[in-house]
């Protein structure tokens, strides 16, 4: 089952990164993690947009909260 | 807090736990803002975006989209979001989106020996094909008969048959209020959906938590959606809906399919700073749907190859051909795991983003999407943004091209009528669901992307972007994907402008505890301008400044047609609104509404330039006049599947030029010239026949257009007034559709008083006379020319192609009924944020009220406009 | 461990914590000050006010009320904050107020255009201050720290929204209007 192994290498990665939280890190230090490039999402409108329509291209959906109605029927 | 101690310099004060017990209390105290360096989320900012879709073509075996009169799937959509802070803790955000979707789809696919088999029988559909000894699918030669056997070639092709629908609107409004504690975040959103078919509610509630000094923070989000879905069964007449007959009402006319949905969700996630160069996320999700999960425009073919059957002497057998609508199971449980990654190369100032998603339902599709993405800043405010993406699903257990069954075809009891199939016995099926529905279906796609952005320096930022990916069987993760037959391609061009709007409120000084600001002269000059209505009315002050602006305009039309000042009856309106024919249709009512942005730059005191692209969209509804009227008059209504006429989309871009020519204290006079260019569709059809969607429901003008102006406004101590007057000339003869818009000329005046230092109120008079149409779509100048476009038939047979000329149904389709003069009053009032974090943002609100009317032919009554504007000077 | 919060004021940072307009109500907004004889010194760390001159030690303010804010270019809250510190300057300035931003910024070009609009009129320290931001205990970006004229922390604030703006001119009017005493 590969979704079995996947699920495995996720959780692998939730506590490698949970463990790695211990170097410290100034407040002072986040000045590259502010900029806006470095968001998770740089465009929040053609993201939502984007979604929208592989919603209605392909199967697979969803990843967070619920994002709007509508069928995307054609 | 070890490490901290650790990291303790020598000269740290003497009693550092006295500091530490204060600055534990600070962090308890209000005030403290997220940090944590994932960007953006305390932006106040309002954003216009503009995306179009569309796919290449599909392939139909040899016949071209242009034989058929198809199109592909277009989608244009326009999306408005705002978010703010309404007091220090709150937020909202409001977002509408509206999209626009035209052209054909597959509605089922079937093998291509049946079409030949249609062919060579004559039939007016697919009814059946026939296979070799081994079952093989295959076309036969009817002229090669040798007296004993007929020769046959295999054919394990498949096509699909296409079905178009008349362009519809989807609007979407949602919005989401959020409370933030210091380590904590709880907001409730919710919206509505609509669309002519389709309707949904939702509602979701989720919060955040931060751990580890904001470098680790938990989301969670829960959501419920419910989906009500009226499918006019119009475009599949043909199939056998025998499973759905609970469903299925008549309504306005047509059979009408009607279901509900549920969607209950959950996500999880957990967004970690790794160092001070990378983060990551790492999330989950469920979502639970429940109810009508079948896209009721999609059918399936059932193929049945009765094992008993008379096998001639070829060693030919029939199979039997049935198209039904497909069938869902009831449920669906999907699951997602997905990581995002963000890396920052720090020597070139660049920023990796690899994003991975895996999904998993309980209908057998398993689905990997990857996504990855270079920000590349480039100095001076550019940004290159390339970007790849994958994805690849496998097929859904009861997903089939066809579906092929070994048992004999499993009609209903029941007397049987020549040429007509009979109704399945759905009881009788070896299978329950089935879906040929190619997004269910074995597939991978690949696409590249790229995007500039270019910030400005007082928070405005314009994106651009394109990307285009093939989609085919062949590309599905470890092969084994759907033949190429569904592959396609498609591109996605996108637009986004967003803008700071706190930024005005930081360039000045923050408000004194009394409330006085330093530049409290500004407002009242911009309360000074013109009514919402009004365009090109003020000049910049001064070279180099910038202003941005985004305007709304919503027209309402509806209340009976008139005619020469009085309301026209339907008699009238059949025997005399359609030319040389008689009308079938009238329009019901008409909405429009137009958004305009515009981008103002001084070149000089004296002289400024307006960009500005308006974002279109038309619904009109129309009905059938008198059904007894029509019946007396022998007219045989035409073949239809919509009550609707929707287009939307950009509609033309334009420049201007304003000059100012007298200013003098108190009194300002200011030409303009400006020019259109036809980026606005014209040719936008019904259901991708040659059927015109009205003169009226057009993107743009069709032609370059010349748009002079001449403006006088004046000023004294509260009060302000002005004129304008102002028309557009077309420079061509005529546009790509074949006709011309009429010219126009309008004349305004107004006058305004200032409340307050933040508020004014306006009263305007207005004058409009538009010219009517010129020469004519070019179907309609030769209604002899036949397309051919796949109907519904009457005979309760599958698809047949029929041909049909191409006609004036109702006034909406008649030059003679456009243009006419009008009078107008308009109420308005007007407003500068005059502190906080909006502050400089102006915002206006115009309702314009018809007092007089005098229209050429048959139009619907004016009901008055929405006028709106928002602007700020960056 | 000097400073104590008792038991009302615990309440009381609970019921701010669910109403931060509440802050704002200036009787009580005295009362968050860390009573004077428990708080705590300022760190003697040195600020490089400027590139050219010689350190600058928070100790030769001694005598004047020093509002020390910590912040950097890329940081929202901080760019709000800046009007307010101008104002704050220019009210309280004559009264003996002086304003100290440390920049913990690392790049000194975004620092620059961040400065140019609107124009600072308080001190900046620029450069090598992560010594400092250490020392204070700094948690939170902006981090700002109203030390009295004695020479002690009696408040500290993290983040900045412009609903906390009167809350530390609150603060700050209230430890000029303390007497100046020879430490």
């Amino acid at each position: 089952m590969p979704d079995t192994r996947f699920r495995a290498a996720l959780l692998a990665l939730i506590a490698a990164m949970l463990l790695s939280g211990c170097a410290p890190l100034h407040p002072w230090e986040r000045g590259n993690l502010a900029k806006p490039h470095m968001a998770l999402t740089t465009n929040s409108g053609q993201a939502a947009m984007k979604t929208h329509l592989e919603m209605s291209r392909e199967a697979a959906s969803g990843g967070g909260a619920a994002a709007g109605g509508g069928c995307g029927c054609n | 807090m070890a490490a901290t101690e650790r990291d303790q310099p020598p000269t740290a004060l003497k009693a550092p736990g006295a500091l530490r017990a204060l600055t534990a209390a600070a962090l308890a105290l209000p005030g403290l803002m997220a940090s944590h360096g994932v960007a953006a989320e305390d932006s106040n900012e309002a954003t216009l975006n503009y995306h179009h879709y569309a796919e290449g073509e599909r392939d139909l075996e040899g016949r071209t989209y242009k034989s058929l009169n198809l199109r592909p799937i277009e989608v244009d959509s326009l999306a408005l979001a705002v978010r703010n802070t309404l007091a220090d803790r709150w937020r909202f955000a409001l977002n509408y989106t509206q999209d626009t979707w035209s052209g054909a789809t597959p509605v089922l696919s079937v093998p291509q020996a049946a079409i030949n088999e249609q062919i060579v029988s004559g039939a007016s559909a697919p009814l059946a094909y026939l296979t070799d000894s081994k079952h093989r699918p295959v076309d036969v030669d009817p002229d090669s008969f040798d007296g004993q056997k007929f020769k046959t070639a295999e054919d394990a092709r498949l096509v699909h048959l296409m079905a178009s629908a008349s362009p519809e609107t989807r609007r979407q409004v949602d919005g989401r209020l959020d409370y933030g504690w210091d380590r904590a975040s709880l907001g409730v959103g919710g919206g509505v959906s609509e669309e002519p078919d389709y309707h949904s509610g939702f509602l979701n509630v989720g919060g955040t938590f931060d751990f580890n000094q904001k470098r680790t923070t938990l989301a969670w989000g829960s959501s419920y959606t419910v989906s009500n879905i009226n499918a006019s069964l119009d475009a599949n007449a043909a199939a056998d809906w025998g499973a759905y007959l609970g469903y299925i009402r008549e309504s306005r006319g047509h059979n009408t399919l009607f279901g509900q949905r549920h969607d209950v969700g959950a996500t999880l996630s957990v967004t970690h700073i790794i160092d001070k160069n990378s983060l990551i996320e790492a999330g989950m999700g469920y979502t639970r749907s429940s109810g009508f999960l079948e896209n009721p425009y999609k059918a399936t073919m059932l193929a049945f190859d009765d094992p008993n059957q008379f096998v001639d002497a070829s060693g030919l057998r029939t199979v039997q051909l049935r198209g039904v609508l497909e069938q869902r199971p009831g449920s669906r449980d999907q699951f997602n795991w997905n990581v995002r990654y963000v890396d920052y190369i720090a020597p070139l100032d660049a920023a990796l983003h690899a994003d991975y998603r895996f999904y998993h339902d309980d209908w057998g599709i398993n689905a990997h999407t990857i996504n990855l993405s270079w920000h590349q800043p480039l100095g001076g405010g550019w940004m290159l943004v390339p970007g790849t993406r994958y994805y690849s699903q496998s097929r859904a257990d009861f997903y089939a091209p066809y579906f092929l069954f070994n048992q004999e075809y499993p009609a209903m009891p029941g007397p049987i009528f020549p040429g007509v199939p009979r109704p399945l016995d759905f009881s009788k099926l070896a299978r329950r669901d089935f879906s040929s529905d190619a997004r269910l279906s074995g597939f991978g796609s690949i696409g590249g992307e790229l995007a500039v952005s270019r910030e400005f320096s007082k928070g405005a930022k314009l994106e651009i972007g394109a990307d285009y990916s093939v989609h085919a069987g062949s590309l599905k993760l470890g092969g084994g994907g759907e033949k190429s037959f569904a592959d396609v391609d498609s591109y996605v061009v996108y637009a986004t402008l967003a803008m700071d709007l706190s930024a005005p409120a930081l360039a000045g000084v923050l408000p004194h505890a009394d409330g006085e600001t330093a530049d409290a002269g500004k407002a009242p000059l911009r309360l000074r301008r013109a009514p919402a209505g009004v365009q090109w009315d003020h000049l910049l002050a001064a070279e180099g400044d910038m202003e941005v602006g985004y305007h709304f305009n919503y027209d309402m039309r509806g209340n009976g047609i008139q005619h020469g000042g009085r309301r026209a009856g339907d008699t009238e309106i059949i025997t005399s609104a359609c030319e040389d024919t008689l009308c079938s249709l009238t329009p019901r009512d008409s909405d429009t509404h137009v958004s305009t942005v515009d981008f103002m730059l001084g070149l000089s005191p004296r002289a400024t330039m307006i960009l500005s692209a308006d974002y279109v969209n038309h619904d009109i509804a129309l009905r059938d006049l008198d059904v007894d009227v029509q019946d007396a008059l022998g007219i045989i209504p035409p073949p239809r599947v919509s009550y609707t006429r929707s287009a939307g989309g950009l509609g033309d871009v334009s420049l201007h030029f304003l000059y100012g020519l007298v200013e003098a204290s108190g009194h300002e006079v200011h030409a303009g010239l400006g020019f259109s260019a036809p980026t606005g569709s014209v040719e936008k059809r019904l259901a991708g026949s040659r059927d015109f969607s009205a003169y009226d429901s057009q993107l743009g003008s069709g032609t370059w257009d010349f748009h002079p102006s001449l403006t006088y406004s004046g000023e004294l101590l509260r009060f302000a007034w002005g004129t304008q007057l102002s028309g557009i000339k077309r420079m061509e003869a005529s546009n790509d559709a074949g006709y011309r818009l009429g010219d126009q000329f309008q004349a305004t005046t107004w006058g305004s008083v200032r409340l307050t230092d933040w508020l004014s109120a306006s009263i305007r008079g207005q004058y409009t006379n538009q010219g009517g149409v010129h020469g004519r779509f070019d179907a309609h100048a030769a209604p002899q020319v036949t397309g051919t476009r796949l109907v519904g038939a009457e005979t309760q047979e599958v698809f047949e192609y029929v041909d049909t000329p191409s006609a004036i149904y109702g006034p909406m389709d008649s030059t003679d009924s456009t243009g006419g003069q009008s009078w107008d009053v308009g109420f308005g009032v007007n407003a500068v944020v005059p502190s906080g974090l909006l502050r400089g943002n102006r915002v206006s609100v115009e309702w314009l009220e018809p007092v007089a009317d005098h229209f050429n032919g048959y139009q619907l009554e004016r009901q008055g406009s929405l006028q709106l504007r928002w602007d700020l000077p960056l | 461990m000097s400073v104590k919060w008792n038991k009302p004021q615990k309440q009381r940072l609970a019921v701010l914590a669910l109403a931060a307009l509440l802050a704002s109500a200036s009787g009580q907004a005295a009362e968050q000050l860390a009573a004077a004889q428990d708080a705590p010194a300022a760190p003697a760390c040195k600020l490089s006010l400027d590139k050219d001159a010689a350190p600058a030690e928070l100790a030769q303010y001694r005598g004047q009320v020093v509002y020390v804010d910590f912040w950097a270019s890329w940081c929202g809250p901080c760019r709000q904050s800046f009007p307010f510190m101008n104002q704050m300057q220019s009210d309280f300035g004559d009264k003996g107020l002086t304003v100290v931003a440390v920049n913990l910024g690392e790049e000194a070009s975004d620092a620059q255009s961040f400065l140019a609009n609107p124009a600072a009129s308080f001190k900046i320290a620029g450069g090598a201050n992560q010594e400092c931001a250490a020392a204070f205990h700094v948690e939170a970006m902006p981090s700002s720290y109203l030390i009295d004229r004695a020479g002690k922390v009696r408040y500290i604030h993290h983040g900045f929204r412009t609903g906390d703006a009167e809350l530390l001119r609150t603060l700050t009017a209230t430890l000029l209007a303390e007497p100046a005493t020879t430490p």
